[in-house]
């Protein structure tokens, strides 16, 4: 075996882990004719200890303590959030059950215009347009049909939507913004 | 039949706050211990342990169990936080070029000096010359020797064959050595330990 062959596998045989057979019995062969082999196996090794050692050190080395209190804080505020989230969601579906409770029950008007277009017909008299969440994104440049319905005051409050103090009526009437596959995509106020 | 009970992972993602207490306490000493060797600064360690599991707790479903385990899965993000901070693996390919694959650095031939240091001068000394190795030697030093990983466990942690993991450990142990004999600080703890200035 040759010095080049030893330094190989010198990792190998510093940690005595094992070798092909009779591999081994031909690196202790080259090695006990060998000063400069030995002491670069040597070198490996006391590396190897110092190794070890600051392996043994480190264990007991942790993350300070606070880590762990603001991941909690964290944790707690996210499920906060998510379960805030989850209510919105099914209070906004709430809503848009009780929108088409309403558009079969109450006689609609119906429309085929873009919100944008006809925001220029009647802006003074009504709010804007707030999404719906369930409904998914919301776009103005969206496609589809303006329904005009009535609901209770109550509805708003459900879908989390601000209304205008002088709405403040028990009935309120509501521009319903449908897109071409039928799902309320917005809603405005009416007064 | 009893209905298997829901994991650690699972818990958590359903609000548990004590999974994540446990989830946190198994698997973030590793995790910071990885990113403190990795990195040297216990400040940065501790920011990546945080934003390691902050991303765990935003979002859980990044996790997939059929791709591997947790740890690997928390290691894989360390990585990738300690990376943008780190500068040594921008010298990886320097490193192949002057020692190309299958010729690994000639070691010096004996330690004899450092061998005299007392163990933690030699600890100390091993742990700042690692921090000066390039990335992808230092994380095989830091899984197989700091956190003593088998090949295996570091191959699947690092994404890497174990014959890769194996060769760079050769290479990088080689490269300790030599940068041991070269350190200043060593050097400098060695004529200390010579002169009776050590403890």
């Amino acid at each position: 075996m040759s010095c080049s062959e030893i330094r190989s596998i010198v990792v190998e045989l510093s940690h005595d882990e094992p070798l092909e057979v009779g591999r081994l019995e031909r690196a202790q062969a080259h090695l006990s004719g060998c000063e400069q082999c030995r002491r670069l196996v040597a070198s490996h090794r006391a590396l190897g200890a110092t190794l070890a050692d600051a392996s043994c050190a480190d264990a007991w080395v942790s993350p300070p303590a606070e880590i762990e209190q603001q991941l909690s804080a964290a944790f707690r505020e996210q499920a906060r959030l998510h379960a805030r989230t989850s209510w919105s969601w099914a209070a906004s579906l709430a809503g848009v059950a009780a929108l088409a409770v309403f558009l079969i029950g109450s006689g609609v008007s119906e429309r085929q215009l873009g919100p944008s277009a006809e925001s220029q017909q009647a802006v003074a008299r009504v709010t804007e347009f707030y999404p719906l969440a369930a409904s998914g994104p919301y776009d103005v440049l969206d496609r589809g049909r303006l329904v005009r319905v009535r609901l209770p005051a109550s509805a708003a409050f459900d879908l989390g939507i601000p209304t205008r103090a002088e709405v403040g009526a028990a009935v309120l009437e509501a521009d319903v913004f449908l897109g071409d596959d039928g799902v309320a995509r917005a809603i405005r106020f009416v007064y | 039949m009893a209905r298997p009970q829901p994991s650690l992972i699972e818990r958590m993602r359903s609000g548990d706050s004590a999974a994540l207490s446990e989830i946190y306490r198994r698997e973030s000493p590793a995790v910071y211990r990885f990113a403190l060797r990795m990195s040297g600064d216990p400040d940065i360690a501790s920011e990546i342990v945080q934003e390691a599991f902050l991303a765990l707790i935003r979002r859980p479903e990044g996790f997939d169990p059929a791709r591997g385990a947790l740890s690997s899965y928390l290691f894989g993000s360390t990585r990738n936080l300690l990376r943008g901070r780190m500068r040594g693996a921008a010298r990886t390919e320097e490193i192949e070029a002057e020692y190309p694959e299958g010729d690994p650095p000639e070691s010096p031939e004996t330690l004899d000096a450092f061998e005299a240091l007392d163990r933690d001068r030699r600890v100390e000394g091993v742990r700042e010359v690692v921090l000066t190795l390039p990335g992808p030697y230092r994380e095989v030093v830091v899984l197989c020797d700091l956190q003593e990983r088998s090949y295996a466990e570091t191959a699947e942690m690092l994404g890497l064959a174990v014959g890769t993991v194996r060769s760079r450990l050769h290479r990088a142990r080689a490269l300790l050595l030599r940068k041991l004999s070269q350190s200043g600080a060593w050097k400098e703890m060695t004529l200390q330990s010579q002169t009776g200035g050590a403890r």
